[in-house]
């Protein structure tokens, strides 16, 4: 399958994207991703969990698991539509990244980008394709901050390369890697800090059972 | 990433102009469904932790479940240890109840919980009588600015390049 082999020019693909982007947007919403992902975390963790999962406000108030959400068919969409271009350009092989600091990379990145979107309720497929062509204030803020975390990261991961090249720093690797679960684990706590000191008699939004299963 | 080349700054660029244009023209009709929900210091802290997430895992949510579907088994790792961070957040939230849940969200500014509230193409229209694509193409112009910009400097680029390419010709062909 040639169309398949040619790679597209990214204006000539992005027009087609947004084209069909503005049909989605009249149907059923504009595109995003994080959505899809958050109900199959939700569904996931109830097959393991079962009922407890109830006793989590957030997937009672935020996210209640539903298997007919929109979104999850959109990212399994993507899976599959990358799936079919690889078979037929017979580009499908099995890729493992080499090194151990490619996968901490992985794992942390991952991780951040789970954390960013829930707390964010968009990603940057939704900021640049559906917030600010929305005109909405949130695009704009979300903007400038993945701007600036795109530049911070590219900073973490040169300092990780450098790193990275002497193989004897492999501990230290794996220092850095849980300080860093650890500081983004506290740059999500300072925020709700803030605004308890901000509040003190903050309450939550709805009255919910101050019961949870990990205590 | 996003902006190590400008080709794909550019087409992107181009594509929000076409969507900036569709989805204005559409909400001056009332047509279409926009996202509906209070942004706030979350919206900008959520995105620079994506941000670095991003850079770090070489990919965003989309590229990965794409890689993932060319059998990148690094990419079905991310998407692990995404799965694994909304979950980690989910437990965050179930204690502080930070950013509001859609159901207790206002619409406007709530200081006291870092919200600014829910202002799009639609709001603007309706709160200065002025189409909504008026608002529309005003963006449409700073993008196309932008795009102009990006334009300009890859000229001077190249420009430079040449010059420099020049000067090593000239300097490098009397010692042949």
């Amino acid at each position: 399958m040639e169309f398949f082999k040619k790679t597209l020019d990214p204006v000539i693909a992005l027009m087609a994207i947004a084209v069909l982007d503005i049909f989605l947007f009249l149907i059923v919403g504009a595109w995003t991703v994080g959505g899809g992902e958050t109900m199959m975390t939700g569904l996931i963790a109830e097959v393991f969990m079962g009922d407890d999962l109830k006793r989590l406000p957030f997937w009672n108030l935020v996210f209640k698991p539903d298997i007919g959400y929109w979104k999850i068919y959109i990212s399994l969409g993507m899976l599959f539509g990358a799936f079919v271009g690889a078979k037929l350009s017979d580009e499908f092989y099995l890729r493992f990244p080499r090194r151990m600091s490619e996968w901490v990379m992985i794992t942390i990145g991952g991780l951040l980008m789970g954390i960013g979107i829930r707390l964010a309720f968009v990603c940057n497929v939704s900021t640049f394709f559906g917030l600010t062509p929305e005109m909405n204030l949130g695009g704009y803020l979300a903007i400038s901050g993945i701007v600036a975390g795109a530049w911070v990261g590219s900073m973490i991961s040169k300092k990780f390369w450098r790193v990275e090249t002497c193989p004897s720093l492999a501990n230290a690797l794996w220092l850095s890697y849980s300080d860093l679960v650890s500081a983004c684990w506290f740059s999500v706590h300072a925020f709700a800090i803030l605004r308890r000191c901000a509040t003190p008699c903050y309450s939550a939004p709805i009255a919910t059972p101050k019961l949870y299963w990990w205590r | 990433m996003l902006f190590s080349t400008y080709r794909n700054t550019k087409a992107l660029l181009v594509a929000m102009m076409i969507l900036t244009f569709g989805f204005t023209l559409f909400i001056t009709f009332g047509e279409g469904h926009t996202m509906h929900f209070d942004v706030g210091l979350n919206t900008f802290a959520g995105l620079f932790i994506f941000g670095v997430g991003m850079v770090l895992a070489g990919a965003c949510t989309v590229s990965t479940w794409v890689k993932a579907g060319e059998g990148n088994i690094g990419a079905v790792w991310a998407l692990i240890f995404t799965f694994v961070g909304m979950f980690l957040f989910s437990l965050v939230w179930s204690v502080d109840y930070w950013p509001p849940a859609p159901v207790s969200m206002t619409g406007e500014p709530n200081l006291e919980a870092l919200q600014l509230g829910y202002a799009n193409a639609a709001t603007l229209q309706e709160k200065f009588g002025i189409p909504a694509i008026v608002f529309g193409l005003m963006q449409v112009a700073v993008l196309y600015g932008i795009y102009r910009a990006i334009l300009r400097k890859e000229a001077i680029q190249a420009g430079h390049h040449r010059e420099v390419s020049e000067s090593h010709e000239a300097s490098s062909t009397p010692a042949e």
